[in-house]
């Protein structure tokens, strides 16, 4: 990409960076979230069997 | 000009908001221990409130709010990026005060707080450090610089992300809550140093934003989704603190009961 | 000792080696032999010992000095801390942000014609964050700062 004119000084664009951002925050929150509803469960499952084997 | 080192600017507003939030959690976490700690589900509702605001939030950083004058579009990043840096600070100032409690108490509550926050906290920094390079190429021009700030930043993820791994390789439960508590504390540094690293140091990252350097629709903005991050974190916390109490009944069933004065 | 004391007595040595860590680093002047960029005065200053090493330096773009050609791919640009005025080149086009007046942190070398010759140009912009001004369109904010300044 070669512009031909520069120095505008204001970012134009770049939605990819924003969109990826706001996805990183779900996948993150979301993720973690999900992985501590499965350890809760395997821990459901652990007590039911009584302790650990 | 910033080319001096900018020491001596004055903070208290800063820290002053910080402490308060700080001030509240810390009562509200000693009063919820004091009363037998993890018996009740109440953090649901906090956690609803957070995804309802994060709905929301996301939906003012991404649309209603308006282009950044400079940076268009990106600068929408703050609303994701900035609420992630103030609660991974947050978190991890609480890992320190829960280490300090449990060192000086012995109470088991405070151990798993303690590995609640900084796993919490390891998530947010993860999060921080993925929005800030995202923010940082359309902006500076690169993804990554060996910048003070960029650098203390991985220094405090790594120190907490340490900390965590001890704690897997130790089996006894009291040393394993001791040394916890310790490296949290030593940990802590650096994350004081990555809050001061714009101000002792020249970097390319530039001072915190005060609602002084923000337009007050940003701010309304920035406040709401730091709002919904909170109480997320704190659902978070909760949830991860309930787990150690369950995996730690489940490992290491108390032999003895707790040393009572005769 | 028992195990309550030893506790405490950890606690206590932690929090003094941490306090004492962050104290100490704040005062120190350790950072300012590791430092992340020069001005170009402190530059300069250095006379023959800062030629020909690669270095950052940081400076706002002085008005007027912004010379791009495209074809050649070639960017001239002079930088001022306020006391010094040092000219860049370099091949590439800059950061979107790159305007007359904004901050950049330039690395490079400095030759011994004077002419720093940067390899990389990156945007140091300050901490505030506001909407467009009514009616502003983007490309009219360089021709308002233009005029300004």
């Amino acid at each position: 990409m070669t512009p031909e004119e520069i120095g505008g000084g204001v970012v134009s664009g770049g939605w990819t960076y924003v969109m990826v951002s706001y996805a990183a925050t779900w996948i993150l929150l979301g993720g973690y979230a999900v992985s501590l509803w499965r350890r809760h469960l395997a821990t459901t499952r652990e007590e039911a069997q009584g302790g650990s084997p | 000009m910033e080319l001096m080192r900018i020491k001596d600017l004055p903070i208290t507003a800063d820290l002053a908001g910080f402490a308060a939030v700080v001030g509240v959690i810390a009562l509200g976490a000693v009063a919820w221990v004091a009363r037998g700690g993890l018996t009740r589900r109440w953090e649901h509702l906090v956690g609803l409130l957070g995804l309802w605001m994060v709905i929301v939030g996301q939906y003012m950083g991404l649309v209603s709010s308006p282009r950044e004058r400079m940076m268009g579009e990106v600068g929408r990043i703050l609303y994701v990026h900035v609420p992630s840096a103030w609660l991974t600070m947050l978190t991890f100032t609480f890992t320190c005060a829960f280490a300090t409690f449990f060192l000086f108490s012995g109470k088991r509550h405070w151990d798993h707080l303690v590995e609640a926050t900084a796993e919490v906290g390891v998530v947010l920094s993860i999060l921080l450090q993925a929005t800030g390079m995202l923010f940082a190429k359309p902006t500076w021009g690169v993804f990554w610089d060996w910048d003070p700030r960029l650098v203390s930043t991985t220094v405090m993820m790594l120190s907490f992300m340490g900390v965590l791994t001890l704690r897997g390789l130790l089996d006894d439960v009291d040393r394993r809550a001791t040394w916890t508590s310790v490296g949290s504390i030593l940990a802590t540094t650096s994350m004081i140093v990555t809050y001061f690293s714009v101000r002792w140091w020249r970097s390319i990252h530039q001072m915190q934003s005060s609602p002084d350097t923000v337009a007050d629709p940003m701010v309304f903005v920035l406040r709401w989704n730091a709002f919904a991050f909170l109480f997320l974190t704190v659902w978070f916390v909760v949830q991860r603190a309930r787990l150690s109490a369950r995996r730690e009944a489940l490992d290491a069933p108390p032999a003895l009961p707790e040393e009572v004065p005769a | 000792m028992n195990d309550a004391s030893r506790r405490r007595l950890l606690a206590l040595g932690a929090l003094l080696i941490g306090g004492g860590a962050v104290g100490w680093m704040s005062m120190s002047t350790m950072g300012d032999d590791l430092v992340y960029y020069m001005s170009p005065t402190e530059l300069v200053a250095k006379g023959e010992a800062g030629r020909d090493a690669t270095v950052r330096i940081m400076g706002l773009v002085a008005a007027d000095s912004v010379d791009w050609r495209p074809q050649e791919q070639l960017l001239r640009f002079r930088i001022d801390d306020g006391q010094t005025t040092l000219a860049i080149e370099g091949r590439g086009a800059p950061p979107q942000m790159f305007r007359e007046g904004i901050g950049v942190v330039v690395e490079g070398r400095l030759g011994s014609d004077q002419v720093f010759r940067s390899h990389d140009v990156l945007i140091k912009h300050d901490n505030e964050y506001q909407p467009p001004q009514e009616g502003e369109h983007p490309g009219d904010i360089y021709k308002t700062l233009a005029e300004g300044s």
